[in-house]
Parts: C-alpha cells; structure tokens; sequence
C-alpha cells in the first residue's frame, strides 16, 4: 500500500493512462476519508472526459461524487489563474498586458508557472490532506520545475531591474550610475533585437517583464513549493508508464530528467499490464495468432519489467482494463491501489 | 499514388505509434524516389547542449533513413544570422540572459523558431524535399501552429511578424501540408483525435486525417479456437468503435517484437497516408 501525502505528482508520457491513473488514485484516497483535491495540467484535459466535467469549469473547482465517495476536482485554466493573482495581489497589470494575455492561453506557454500558482493557493487554504496533480505530458512538469531555478535567479538579477527602469522610461531616480553603463548595453541588445522583431514588441515585452517583476511575491511564492515536491514526508511521485511501444526509453530519459526531485517515494506505474492475464491462460501449444500475440506481449512485458527494476525500487502493476467508459476504468483501478 | 505534400506532421496521443508510421511513412516516400526526410520535435531548451537521440532518430539511422536532427539552438542562430547579417552578433544575442529568459519564458517561440526552420529547408531545397514531422503529442502541434498566430499577435510588425505571415500563407497552400492524426481504437483515443482535429480547423486550413493504428481485428478473423475473455472485451471495443468509421482507414498491428521489422511490415500501408 502506497502511504498518502499531501502531493501526489503523476508524470509520464502521453497515451500511458496518467489521468485515469490519477483520478483513480484521487478515488482511492477520497474513499479512505481523506479530503482530495485533483488537479489537471495537462492543456489536453482527459480530465473533462474521464469525470464528464464541461469546459466551462475549467479555472473552477468542481465537486465529485464517484462510487460513494467525494473529492475536489480542477481543470487549469491559465487566464483564469492569472487574472485570480491580479485581483489578489492588486496587480491589474498583470491581467492586462498584451503578451501575458496571449501567452495565458491553453497552449500559450505559461500554464506550468501559473499551474504552480493555483496549486499553491489551494495548498495555502489548509482544505485539502492531498492534492493529485496530473501534470502535461512528457518532461515539461519536470523541466519546467527546473526552469523555476531560472526564473529564481531572473527576479535576482539586476538585468530584470534595468527593465522595470525601461518600462518606467527612466524616471527612476535611484538608478546608479553602474546600472546606466549596463543599460547602455541593454539598449543595443533591443536596438538588435529591434530589428527582427518590432519596436511594439520590444515594449510591449518590456511591459510584461515588469509585470511580472511587480508580482514577484507571488510567484516566488509558488516556486518554492518545489521544495516539499523533494520532501519523501510530503510528497510520492508516480512515473507512469505502459507496456505498450517502447516506453522504457522515456522512464529512463525521464530518470535523469527527474533525478534532483526523486526520493525513496517514486514509484514507477506499470499500466496497462498484460502479464498476469496472459499467464493465467497458459499456453496453448497452438500454432495459432493468439498464441503469438501471447508470446509477443509476455516477452515485451518481461523485457521492461527487467529494465524498470535495474533503475527504480518501486514497481507498481495496473492491469489492463477492458471498460467501455472512462469512468468505469477509474473504479476498476482505485482498486487496485 | 495521389500528389504528395511537401510537409507530413504525424501526430496524436502518446502510444499510438507516431514515430513508427512516421518512420515507415518516409521510407515509403523514399522508395517512390521521393526526397523524403524522418525528424523528429525535439522542444530542448536552449540551455540543454547535450540533445538526447530519440527513439525514431535511431531507427532512422538503422533502417538507412534519412533524418534531418535540428537543434534549437542551430535554428535560432540561423535565423538571427539571416536577419542580422552577422553571425557573431547573432551568436552573441542568443546567448545573452535576455534571449534566453525570452525562449524560456515564451515555449512557443521555440515552436515558432522550429518550424521555420523545417518549412525554410523545404523551400531551399531544389529537389523537392518532403519532411515528415514526428511530433511529440497533441498538445505539441497545437502549440506549435498556434505559437504562429500568437506570434503574430505579439509581435505586430517587424521581421518576424512579416516571416510568420510567409509561413502561414505556405502552410496554407492547398496539398503543400498534412496533418496526419493517429488513435488506437479505443475511446479515450479517438476522442482525442477527434477533438484535436477539431482544434487544428479552427488554428490552421491545413487539411487533416484520422487513422486508426494498431487494430487487431485482422489477426482474429479466420480464428477457429474461443478467444481469452479480456481479449473478447478488447476486440468488442475495437469492433464497436471501428464499425461506425468505415471511411477511417486502419493500419493494423503487426505482429512483431523488433521496431525495425515493423517499420518494413508497415510499408505496404502507406501509401493511404501520403
């Protein structure tokens, strides 16, 4: 048995069953009395099809009543989070810059940093013993809480503050006089990148940068919660994968990729397993498709298997589930956990 | 075989085959002495110097595939050089704090920069280079031909606007592009390729394509002996989802281990995905 924590991260490639996964596990732990807050990150939403929730909650919580249990569940909707830290923060700039608007759509590039946020919040209000992130496909999650180091070192770094001197038109009166030989740099860089891409942009961007600098509380905030993301105490990591295709080279790529975040907690979610099915119906001693369908899935099944455990302790079997609705799959695997 | 396009991006949800086919897809076209080219969408940042083969690269390289392997960070110095006529000071800019907080700040730039790079390869070309793009997953090409329309919103003038407006009216000629949209039969799948096709229409005119990978109806017909229960169960929800869709064409599962052999087992399917 997998011991509860107050974040749960499932990452994994696509197509592997993370969001079933997860709100499987969301299930299990809601049924145990514990109060369970699911998040989806990923901009694809399987989330809306697993539970049958409507676009249109998305940025919202949603209650869940699934097989005599309760939980909280949440489709990220970047521009609703991003407006949600103006008004908290009294920033409306950050609502209304041009760029920060296009870039807080589904696929526009911020619903990593601004998912941490909202994350965050529900962390802050004390209302949930578990929060089930089912983050996007692949290693952008992970990246990305790597790039949090970046974006750390950016709000550090005085080049941030010679924009916010740019965006103020230099009506700064404390700027030093080091700072104005830097910026006389600064300004040949931008007369450069002028020249590529438009002098609306280059303060349009200028104008986001602030923004974003003026709400550097708030998101320095968030960014260190990737510090209990470490802590085994409160936090379990699940790589999900499946036997199907050649996942393995992922989880492996996806070992090195994680390898500042892993603690004795990871578990590896072997998904869609065939083994136990395929062994329990013996062979056949038929020349015959489903006799080759058998040795073909027992082999491969065997191989990752092999490779998994050269790498990860932790090796958690989800058998193949043969339900019509996403729904039922979910029951079915809470089950299992 | 009916005209191909210049540019094949094969896409979908995780699992459902993307690399093979478009492995296969590419040397199919190669075999119709088509100047075909396999790469595959690798979103490195510009701060990673080592770039991991991926799995198609390899068998790309196995199978005598021809693969064009882009770096972001290659692309980019392209491209600035191009503008700027400088390929010191282009290489100094990408470097700077600034151009890297921007490329890591804005993902789709990278997507923008990418691209470019793909439909700038196919222009240049005098021999009628064709690429097949394997991409990561649904969200990536999302991502990728919206990042284009973003981009020119952000943007609003300048050289960059007025590239982004070049690569849309070539994305947009009729048959210069495909989107080739896979599911597995099963629900969850093929919604997704549903919507996703939805989603494409509404960013892009590229014309799009669902297929169905990975059947298993084929290996079971003539079967005289009772199938294992759980596979009853897997081949009613194949059958269910299929039978509605007979206009979807179906590349079915090949009943083998190694990559490479399947690859070549494909190849006799192709030609309804050029």
């Amino acid at each position: 048995m997998v011991k509860a924590k107050q974040f749960e991260i499932f990452c994994g490639t696509g197509g592997v069953g993370k969001t079933t996964l997860a709100t499987s596990r969301a299930l299990y732990l809601a049924q145990n009395n514990h109060k369970v807050l699911l998040i989806t990150i990923d901009p694809s939403k399987r989330l809306k099809e697993v539970l049958q929730m409507d676009d249109k909650e998305a940025g919202n919580v949603t209650k869940i009543e699934l097989n005599d249990a309760h939980f909280d569940a949440l489709l990220m909707s970047p521009r609703k989070t991003l407006t949600k830290m103006s008004q908290r923060l009294e920033k409306p700039k950050l609502a209304s810059n041009r760029i920060l608007d296009i870039l807080s759509k589904p696929y526009g590039g911020m619903n990593e940093i601004l998912s941490l946020i909202e994350l965050n919040f529900h962390y802050q209000s004390g209302s949930y013993d578990c929060i089930v992130l089912d983050t996007p496909p692949g290693n952008h999650f992970v990246d990305f809480l790597h790039s949090c180091n970046k974006i750390q070192s950016f709000f550090d770094k005085s080049f941030v503050e010679i924009f916010h001197y740019f965006a103020n038109k230099g009506q700064n009166g404390s700027f030093k006089l080091l700072k104005n030989i830097v910026s006389s740099g600064v300004k040949k860089l931008l007369n450069y990148l002028k020249q590529v891409t438009g002098a609306e942009f280059i303060e349009d961007f200028i104008d986001s940068l602030d923004s974003i600098y003026s709400a550097k509380e708030g998101f320095l905030d968030a960014i260190s919660l990737q510090n209990k993301f470490k802590d085994s105490s409160l936090s379990n990591w699940f790589l999900v994968t499946s036997v199907e295709h050649s996942k393995y080279t992922e989880i492996l790529d996806f070992k090195a990729h994680v390898k500042d975040f892993l603690h004795e907690d990871c578990y590896v979610c072997l998904n869609k397993s065939g083994l136990k099915l395929w062994t329990a119906l013996g062979p056949s001693g038929k020349n015959s498709n489903i006799e080759k369908l058998r040795n073909v899935s027992i082999e491969k099944e065997k191989n990752i298997t092999a490779l998994v455990k050269k790498f990860f302790d932790k090796l958690l079997y989800f058998n193949e589930v043969f339900e019509k609705s996403p729904m039922e799959h979910v029951i079915v695997l809470a089950k299992s956990w | 075989m009916k005209k191909p396009s210049r540019l094949y991006i094969v896409t979908g949800k995780g699992g459902v085959g993307k690399s093979i086919i478009s492995l296969s897809l590419t040397k199919y076209l190669c075999q119709k002495n088509i100047n075909a080219c396999y790469t595959y969408f690798q979103k490195n940042s510009l701060l990673k110097e080592d770039k991991p083969v991926s799995m198609g690269e390899s068998i790309a390289q196995d199978l005598n595939i021809p693969s064009l392997g882009l770096s972001l960070e290659n692309c980019a110095h392209n491209y600035m050089t191009k503008k700027l006529r400088s390929s010191l000071i282009s290489k100094a800019i990408i470097k700077t704090p600034f151009f890297r907080s921007l490329i890591n700040m804005l993902p789709g730039f990278g997507y923008l920069i990418y691209l470019g790079q793909v439909l700038q390869s196919i222009q240049d070309s005098n021999d009628g280079l064709t690429i097949v793009l394997d991409s990561p997953s649904s969200g990536h090409v999302l991502t990728m031909l919206e990042s284009v329309k973003n981009f020119q919103n952000i943007f609003g003038s300048g050289a960059i606007f007025d590239d982004t407006q070049k690569m849309l009216e070539l994305l947009n000629q009729n048959n210069f592009a495909k989107i080739n949209i896979l599911s597995i039969p099963t629900q969850l799948s093929f919604s997704e390729a549903k919507e996703l096709k939805l989603d494409l229409e509404k960013v892009s005119n590229i014309s799009s394509e669902i297929y169905f990978n990975n059947t298993m109806g084929h290996l079971f017909n003539s079967e005289k002996e009772e199938l294992p229960s759980f596979l009853k169960k897997k081949m009613a929800i194949e059958r269910e989802i299929t039978s509605d869709q007979t206009s979807i064409f179906q590349v079915p599962f090949i009943l083998k281990e190694g990559n490479e052999e399947i690859v070549e087992d494909l190849l006799p399917y192709m030609e309804n995905l050029v």
